[in-house]
């Protein structure tokens, strides 16, 4: 049985088939810089890194935490710059990031037949995500993706989170009480009473 | 006037930690013209360190010294180095607390008379009443400025989030719900200006609306002239001399060289978990076992207090992020009532999470992530919730010890923080669970999410206090059994665990201890 779940978004998407999708990913590789994506010297990560792969990391970082209808692809547009710069001048991440890259899409074969970015509906691709979830390649991906989303204050906006307010005078007079589909709390004489007062 | 004593001067108290406990002593007996040393393992927090910024204050407050979470709680997993949320820096962890000021009920301080025996569990009446406390109850809320009767001070006003909890809770039939008592100014006071409902309580208060001792207590307590601060020293360890009487502590200063502190008396107030492990790590032949240890009770009974979490959308925005953390609570639960299928009540307290600990709470581990968990996300503004503050029951088997082979910085054995729930524990968390469940129902909730234990910030009982030296660390006084001039002046002395927020009840016992330090001296006992 299919479970169909994808977002109509998403498919869409999809049906243009990997190659396609590197268009999302160009201006990602462009901000990092060339010996990463051609390969140069001796980094291993450098040599097998192209524009399909960079493709299947941001389907990762997308699947990790998906907001499709909700944040900009630029949010995790930056989550792969960082990664991927990162993967540049550090061996260790260059590796773990080829090597996880290989291993999910040979599961990915294995189960579905097409690599992980090519698995049409979401509820598959998280199924691939959930076994290697435990793996320090997929915990790489998803604390950057964390980072990038819920502590990065461009996307706190949408979320109606306000952030810092000490600088403006906290909320006492910018709605910390402002529902008008609750009934009130008692007023300050009820609260003075309360205590006696 | 900043006090400054010699390393040998053998006159002096010092106190170790500078939190709830520690500062509160120094400044109570300082006002008795009682002379200190405060060691501090931490550094100062400036108020230009205090940010409104959820993550950065936990990357910057949170106490990191390497430690290790056992038992068979889901943290063992899951927050495998991180049991326990507290800080590190004068003024210890009530730079972050949220300021919930809840005293004992009358049954909380003898639970074992009131339940019997439980099995698995270690009970045991405190050897004091809550008639005895309730001077220093009051005491400690005037020196605090906690809302509410003692003070004068109306407590805070309702926020939206706690507006969703009274509502709920009312139409369920509950009545004991008030948005105090809180340590937070509700008016100005005591030289500190009323809360603004900046949020962010728990990152410490920019304005200082909050009582915290890095800003009152031990400020108080150097001015006097009678009380010295050193930060960034570490204790390693509480000397004794043939005679069993402790004589001072040896610590590592900031440059990480050992220095030596003589003293008349010792006070330990590290937390619940550095206590313990300062006691153990003092063993020496004559104590074998650990400082303070004839009982063997130095690190067992830890509690945390039953907890975790209920947040549910509601169907209108919250803003849950404005205003208090926590100045909202609902104590309808809190009376002994075994017809629940549980002894010991519990606390229903309104929390704000901001959007940074939201996404890391609501689910927990390796697994939290997904469609399921970015779609309750994008809810973050219609979210309202609690946090649930229950008995947890003493047991031996959860405690502190020392690793076998790691060490940390100064070469001292980390220690290992084990807890596995009592049933009770869990029985009590699944009620609390199915009353939020109503309570949040009944405001046409969309849906709810039950956030499992968190890393503990309310730490108790590893120095328990008991009348019988066989069966606790401490006496009444906080006074160990084994050595008269060695002192416990945290929550390490509780005897059972409450329903309460520890801090006002650590900060009485401690006003009492203080009084009673001083008589001895005076009377030239220790």
């Amino acid at each position: 049985m299919s479970i169909q779940t994808e977002h109509p978004k998403f498919k869409k998407r999809e049906s243009e088939g990997l190659s396609r999708r590197g268009f999302l990913v160009k201006s990602v590789l462009a901000g990092v810089s060339a010996t990463a994506i051609v390969g140069a010297g001796n980094n291993a990560f450098a040599a097998t890194l192209n524009e399909d792969q960079a493709a299947t990391l941001l389907q990762m970082v997308q699947d990790i935490f998906p907001h499709p209808d909700f944040l900009p692809l630029s949010i995790y547009q930056d989550v792969l710059k960082g990664v991927l710069t990162e993967a540049e001048s550090t061996e260790e991440t260059a590796t773990l990031l080829a090597e996880g890259l290989k291993d999910l899409n040979a599961r990915s074969t294995e189960l579905h037949g097409v690599p992980y970015a090519d698995v049409d509906a979401y509820a598959k691709r998280e199924g691939l995500l959930r076994i290697i979830q435990d793996g320090a390649f997929f915990q790489k991906l998803r604390w950057a993706t964390w980072a990038g989303i819920y502590i990065n204050p461009e996307a706190w906006p949408q979320f109606g989170y306000e952030g810092s307010s000490w600088e403006h005078g906290g909320y006492i007079d910018r709605g910390f009480s402002d529902a008008t589909w609750l009934p009130p709390g008692p007023t300050l004489e009820e609260r003075m009473k309360a205590v006696g007062k | 006037m900043t006090a400054k004593f010699d390393q040998d001067d053998d006159s002096v108290v010092v106190i170790i930690g500078s939190g709830a406990g520690g500062g509160t002593l120094a400044n109570e007996l300082a006002q008795k013209g009682i002379s200190s040393v405060v060691l501090e393992a931490g550094g100062v927090f400036e108020n230009d360190d205090i940010e409104n910024d959820e993550w950065g204050m936990f990357l910057k407050l949170t106490d990191f010294d390497k430690r290790y979470s056992a038992g068979g709680w889901h943290g063992a997993q899951n927050h495998p180095t991180l049991p326990n949320w507290l800080v590190k820096g004068l003024g210890g962890s009530t730079v972050h607390w949220a300021g919930v000021s809840l005293r004992f009920h009358e049954h909380e301080f003898k639970m074992q008379t009131v339940n019997g025996d439980i099995q698995d569990a270690n009970m045991a009446d405190w050897p004091i009443t809550l008639e005895e406390l309730e001077p220093y109850y009051d005491r400690a809320e005037i020196k605090m400025g906690v809302t509410g009767k003692a003070t004068g001070m109306p407590h805070l006003p309702w926020s939206n989030d706690f507006r969703v909890l009274a509502e709920g809770a009312r139409r369920v039939g509950y009545t004991k719900i008030e948005s105090g008592p809180m340590a937070i100014n509700s008016v100005d006071r005591d030289g500190r200006p009323a809360c603004q409902q900046i949020g962010f309580c728990m990152q410490g208060c920019k304005i200082g609306a909050k009582w915290s001792t890095d800003i009152t207590e031990i400020p108080a307590a150097v001015e006097t002239g009678k009380c010295e601060v050193r930060t960034n020293c570490m204790v390693l360890q509480i000397e004794h001399d043939e005679s069993g009487k402790a004589t001072g502590v040896v610590y590592a200063d900031a440059d990480g060289n050992q220095q030596r502190q003589a003293a008349r008396v010792v006070a330990v107030a590290g937390n619940s978990i550095e206590t313990p492990r300062l006691l153990l790590n003092s063993a020496s032949s004559m104590f074998p076992d650990g400082l303070a240890n004839s009982s063997g009770q130095v690190g067992k009974n830890y509690m945390v207090h039953v907890n975790g979490g209920v947040y549910s959308e509601m169907p209108e925005r919250v803003h849950i992020h404005r205003g208090t953390q926590v100045a909202g609570i609902v104590a309808d639960e809190v009376p002994n009532n075994p017809e629940r299928g549980f002894i010991g009540g519990y606390h229903l307290e309104k929390l704000t999470l901001g959007l940074p600990v939201m996404s890391l709470f609501l689910k927990r581990g390796n697994g939290a992530w997904g469609r399921d968990l970015a779609q309750a996300l994008e809810r973050y503004d219609y979210l309202s919730g609690v946090y649930i503050v229950g008995e947890d029951l003493p047991q031996e088997q959860n405690g502190i010890t020392l690793h076998d082979t790691e060490k940390d910085q100064h070469g001292l054995p980390v220690p290992i923080v084990s807890r596995t729930p009592h049933n009770n524990d869990e029985r009590m968390l699944k009620h609390a669970y199915g009353v939020m469940d109503k309570i949040h129902d009944a405001m046409d909730a969309k849906t709810t999410h039950h956030l499992a234990k968190y890393p503990a910030s309310h730490n108790m009982g590893t120095a328990r206090m008991h009348e019988d030296p066989a069966r606790g660390v401490v006496n009444k006084w906080g006074q160990t059994h084994d050595i008269p001039n060695l002192f416990i002046s945290d929550g390490s002395v509780f005897t059972t665990s409450g329903a309460a927020n520890p801090t006002l009840t650590i900060v009485a016992l401690v006003i009492r201890q203080a009084e009673y330090i001083a008589q001895e001296m005076n009377a030239n006992n220790i």
